[in-house]
């Protein structure tokens, strides 16, 4: 049957149209800074469409230049992952026009102007010549050069209206040598139009459904997730009615070197006046603390040596936030912290990048110094007034020292009350404590420092009423310290001979009672949680341990690398040294009376290339007037070893009287 | 249950990349895959502008798939197929379309496409993919192009689509469509799909035609030596029967007296009434050569190319018989004991060729089965061929059994490797090795 005519449908990538690569290479070099290297590249890539010079790459050395390309891309991905860590992604995705570049020269400068897909997929390698035509294939990747250089422009991130006409503009010059030519013109620029000005629309969009979703989760995110506080004023619990429940959600993480021996309080800030059920503070002012250039440190309670350190991890949601700290905080440093301030009633305020933010705690023997006592820290609300002094004159507290007015109240508070998390009864505002007081006699931790700040103030003592967290909670497969939502706390402060003293009055039995609430599934949120920190990377160890040490894991893969080049080349070298490997194949005019002649001229000048002609060898070995002399002597081979039809007895005998002519 | 869970995902997963690869262009297949890495990458707007990208991409997929059901028009196609295929050959046929509007079709593509249906999860459990030793651990575990190799060779090939430019109104147009089959035995045609591309050029708009055929691959046929073996003459218990037409058929050789079991058609009635006793015709015994071709069916874990190889040399013996007068029978053993005679007259060429077209492997040892039905078949055997895809213990015991018939053995083994011994062995069989990868070269090897 003759071979019928087909016009099979073209399924596969056309090359890119003369100047896109040129242009695309543009943008992503305008977008990321790399202009000069983008000028160098574009030009380099399009000259092959003026130039007629090209190379002849077989598929081994495309493979080569492949493996090349993959190699330092890699390296310099390890790098920028151990110096950039997850931000580094966008620097990798500003770099990828750069490790394709060696493969796109490669492709523009063959003969072939296309790479098999064996070149990029070393699973497609490894299956050989066997892989059918549906896997194996020449194909030309200008136009997935394109789109990969599109992408990675959008990695610089600049002008934002004018990137997207110009990639439009690429994208649509892209198109064009794709549109179904049997349509008018028309037909393909009002659709083209209507998807610029909707492509437009779409992208506003986004960025607006992005600002709202933020909003949103933010909101959402703010009930459970670490909240920085209000320096000025802070809300309790007090007289809400039900359970109060606090997440089991991870807030921030504490690496200490030694074990703790009782919980450990981080403060966030102090109050001093109480109003229904509201601590304010007037209009705190912090101070910016100054960075001390040599230990890359902010020096908060100016004492020369710190005694301990504490690796804290904390997720920020904002730029700007009250960090929680141990009282005798000296310094603060880590990478992530851009500025440190402080305030007068003790709180710490960073400045650093939304998210997970680690620092180091340096803590001395000193605990840092608030102010001294304001009238505020005196004040009880009027609504109270009756009911602190009827129990500072059960407890005969206006008698005693200072030092025995704590032993009292403390014990006062130990005795007759309990912990609860439940409030059940409605009472009128302004009477919760009241009710607290004398009717319940339960309550939780806001309540007892309420209390208990009050209970001094009328005592004659001065009292802040302070929120922070209870660090306690040990993961010994984490090897820090946990600090959840239900470790948020609030205590005291009182002013004693000059200096500020923490004081407790909630039952210690706070802490098991709110773990009582826990989830079934905390140690599944808890690994969750865990990936996640591991996975942004602000690992606090990193302050103490530089990554550096990643870079030798390159050690052992690049010889590994070296090692299967090694290897391959030695396969190779085999395999050139028997043609014939596994088979017993004999060929025709192997027994060619030339072949002695054939050794011996290579033993004395340069050997024959593999897969140089006879005669190309001879003209390149002899001058030009000795190969001639060949010249017949390699027809006669020519003849006697490929051509089906001649006599090949004769031939054989023409080949050696042509040689015995030379000799 | 990993195993069943992967597999239901290969469902998906097969009939979403058939979707994308049958509906997008090229051009089509890069902006689709332009469109998610640009959406992973711009996914916080801030980061990125590759958001801007995803919806240039989005909004122009969009358009264009919009674009697409504006095909419109009526059309019916014929196939035109011939009998026969052969397995690795390039094999031809017709598709007629007829266009039945009033506006000529432009730009249409013609594909039609093979019948691939999904092997259930047995079926891809078994399923051997010679190239798996060159895949990576993970491939493997996974197995998901090893199912890609099974879908394509229960499928049997792969049609490419025809590019039609143009087909006037109320007129036809016949199509030469050109596909290379992969597999022996029935390939089934069931859809064919005239399609049309947008005029972003992205996405293909399509009509469905249902139109079941089925066309018939036969094996690969090689040059094959004569069958030379040094068999004599046997006994032919079918007598006339298996030899119509040549040969020492029916050859009358004297008269004699009836003896009781005689079939009365025998009784020479003449002679009966001359001598009022019933005499009968006594014929000539059928002697002539009978030779046996044994195919060996039992795969183990070999490679499925061997046996392919194993049944194009039994079809290339069976049709390329030289010895006119010779009886040769395919024996083989499936999920019964089969023997098909060729030769004198007997079992057409076509029919032998369906019956190896469409033989299968066996996963289980049937030597046994096989011995058993040659130890009947011997008496009226001049020689053997036996077509082996191993030389293992068994076999060898097998060929002990045969040895002990005193018939001339002849045995192929086809191989991938060179790895037997061929110790324990009968001086008296013939043993060749049919290399896979050098199969003709040693076919003419053999005397």
């Amino acid at each position: 049957m003759d071979k019928p005519k087909i016009k099979l449908v073209q399924n596969k990538l056309k090359p890119a149209p003369p100047c896109l690569l040129l242009a695309t290479l543009l943008l992503w070099g305008w977008q990321t800074e790399y202009l000069f290297y983008s000028i160098v590249m574009g030009i380099l890539l399009e000259l092959p469409y003026f130039i007629k010079w090209r190379i002849d790459f077989n598929d081994k050395d495309i493979n080569q230049l492949s493996d090349l390309s993959g190699i330092l891309f890699f390296i310099v991905t390890v790098y920028i992952f151990v110096n950039y860590s997850f931000q580094g992604i966008y620097k990798i995705l500003e770099l990828l026009p750069f490790a394709l570049f060696i493969i796109m020269l490669a492709q523009n400068y063959s003969i072939q102007n296309s790479i098999k897909t064996s070149a990029l997929f070393i699973s497609i390698r490894r299956l050989g010549n066997k892989a059918g035509p549906n896997i194996l294939y020449n194909t030309n990747i200008s136009l997935p050069y394109v789109c990969l250089c599109l992408i990675s422009a959008s990695s610089g991130n600049k002008y934002n209206d004018i990137f997207f006409f110009l990639s439009s503009l690429i994208i649509v010059w892209t198109l064009w040598n794709f549109r179904a030519k049997h349509y008018p013109f028309y037909l393909w620029l009002t659709p083209i139009v209507i998807v610029v000005i909707f492509s437009f629309l779409t992208q506003q969009g986004l960025q607006q459904l992005q600002t709202n979703a933020e909003v949103f989760f933010l909101n959402l995110f703010e009930q459970y997730g670490f909240k920085s506080q209000d320096p000025d004023r802070t809300s309790t619990s007090i007289g809400s009615l039900g359970r109060l429940k606090l997440s089991d959600r991870i807030v921030f993480r504490v690496k200490s070197d030694e074990e703790l021996d009782s919980p450990l309080y981080f403060r966030e800030t102090s109050y001093s006046k109480y109003e229904y059920g509201t601590w304010r503070n007037p209009k705190v002012e912090f101070d910016i603390v100054q960075k001390t250039p040599a230990l890359k440190e902010w020096r908060i309670n100016k004492q020369l040596k710190d005694n301990k350190y504490f690796d804290v991890a904390i997720f920020l949601q904002n730029q700007s936030s009250i960090i929680p700290v141990p009282d005798n905080i000296n310094t603060l440093s880590g990478k992530d912290l851009i500025q440190v301030e402080t305030s007068i009633f003790g709180s710490t305020r960073i400045e650093a990048r939304e998210g997970w933010v680690s620092y180091r705690l340096g803590v001395s023997s000193k605990d840092f110094v608030e102010t001294t006592p304001v009238t505020d820290d005196l004040t009880i609300p009027l609504n109270y007034q009756s009911d602190f002094k009827q129990i500072a004159e059960e407890l005969e507290l206006y008698t005693k020292t200072p030092e025995e007015i704590i032993i009292s109240v403390a014990r006062y508070f130990k005795d007759n009350f309990y912990y609860s998390t439940t409030q059940n009864q409605r009472y009128t505002r302004g009477q919760y404590l009241t009710k607290f007081l004398f009717k319940d006699k339960k309550g939780h931790c806001e309540y007892f420092a309420t209390a208990t700040a009050l209970l001094l103030r009328e005592a004659g003592i001065p009292t802040r009423y302070t929120i922070g967290y209870s660090v306690q909670e040990y993961s010994s497969w984490q090897k820090m310290y946990l600090v959840r939502a239900r470790h948020a706390h609030s205590w005291l402060k009182y002013y004693i001979n000059g200096e500020w003293h923490n004081l407790d009055t909630t039952p210690s039995i706070w802490a098991p009672m709110e773990a009582e609430d826990r989830t079934i599934l905390e140690p599944l949120m808890d690994l969750l949680s865990w990936l996640r920190f591991k996975i942004t990377g602000s690992d606090i160890d990193s302050e103490t341990e530089s990554n550096d040490w990643m870079i030798w894991l390159l050690i052992p893969l690049m010889t590994y690398l070296a090692y299967r080049f090694h290897n391959k080349q030695r396969i190779d070298t085999k395999k050139e040294a028997s043609p014939n490997f596994g088979t017993n194949l004999k060929r025709f005019g192997e027994d060619s009376p030339i072949y002695p002649l054939v050794k011996r001229l290579e033993e004395n000048a340069d050997r024959r290339l593999p897969g140089e002609t006879l005669n190309k060898w001879i003209k390149r070995i002899l001058p030009e007037l000795k190969a001639e002399k060949y010249i017949e002597l390699i027809n006669h081979h020519n003849r006697y070893r490929f051509s089906p039809t001649s006599d090949k007895q004769r031939d054989k005998q023409l080949i050696e009287k042509s040689l015995n002519l030379l000799t | 249950m990993l195993r069943r869970f992967l597999f239901a995902n290969f469902k998906i997963v097969y009939r979403l990349n058939q979707w994308m690869r049958q509906r997008f262009t090229p051009a089509g297949m890069l902006i689709l895959l332009t469109m998610p890495v640009a959406g992973v990458f711009g996914f916080d707007t801030r980061s990125t502008l590759s958001f801007q990208l995803f919806s240039i991409t989005l909004i122009l997929l969009i358009t264009s798939i919009s674009l697409s059901t504006f095909f419109r028009g009526k059309f019916s196609i014929e196939r035109k197929l011939s009998d026969y295929g052969t397995v690795g050959s390039p094999f031809y046929y017709v598709c007629k379309i007829n266009n039945i509007n009033k506006k000529p079709g432009k730009g249409l593509i013609l594909i039609d496409d093979l019948n691939s249906s999904f092997p259930t999860i047995d079926e891809f459990a078994k399923a051997q993919d010679p190239l798996d030793k060159n895949r990576n651990r993970l491939d493997r575990f996974i197995g998901y192009p090893r199912l890609m190799n099974a879908i394509q060779k229960r499928r049997g090939g792969s049609i490419a689509p025809v590019s039609i430019d143009f087909i006037a109104e109320n007129s036809s147009s016949e199509e030469h469509i050109k596909f290379t089959p992969l597999r022996r035995g029935y390939l089934y045609f069931e859809k064919t799909r005239l399609a049309q591309v947008d005029p972003l050029g992205l996405f293909q708009s399509q009509k469905l035609f249902e139109h079941k055929d089925s066309l018939l691959i036969l094996p690969r046929l090689y040059k094959t030596p004569s069958l030379n073996i040094r068999g004599k003459r046997t006994y032919q218990q079918g007598g006339i029967n298996n030899a119509s037409s040549s040969g020492d058929s029916q050859e009358f050789v004297s008269l004699r007296d009836y003896r009781p079991g005689d079939p009365i058609r025998s009784i020479h009635w003449k002679s009966y009434a001359k001598t009022n006793k019933p005499i009968v015709k006594e014929y000539n015994d059928e002697f002539f050569i009978r030779y046996g071709l044994v195919l060996d069916t039992y795969l183990d874990n070999k490679a499925e190319d061997i046996f392919e190889d194993a049944v194009s040399i039994a079809a290339s013996f069976m049709t390329a018989q030289k010895e006119q007068d010779a009886l040769l029978d395919l024996m083989f053993i499936g999920n019964n004991s089969y023997r098909f005679t060729s030769g004198r007259g007997l079992g057409g060429t076509e029919n032998i060729l369906e019956v190896l077209a469409c033989i299968e492997p066996v996963y289980e040892s049937n030597i046994k089965s096989m011995e058993l039905m040659l130890k009947n078949y011997s008496h009226e055997c001049s020689g053997l061929i036996c077509i082996f895809l191993n030389l293992d213990d068994e076999r060898k015991k097998f060929l002990n059994t045969l040895s002990a018939f005193n018939i001339p053995v002849k045995v192929l083994v086809v191989t991938e490797s060179d790895e037997f011994d061929f110790d324990k062995l009968p001086s008296s069989i013939e043993t060749y090795i049919i290399h896979h990868d050098n199969l003709q070269h040693d076919l003419d090897k053999i005397n």
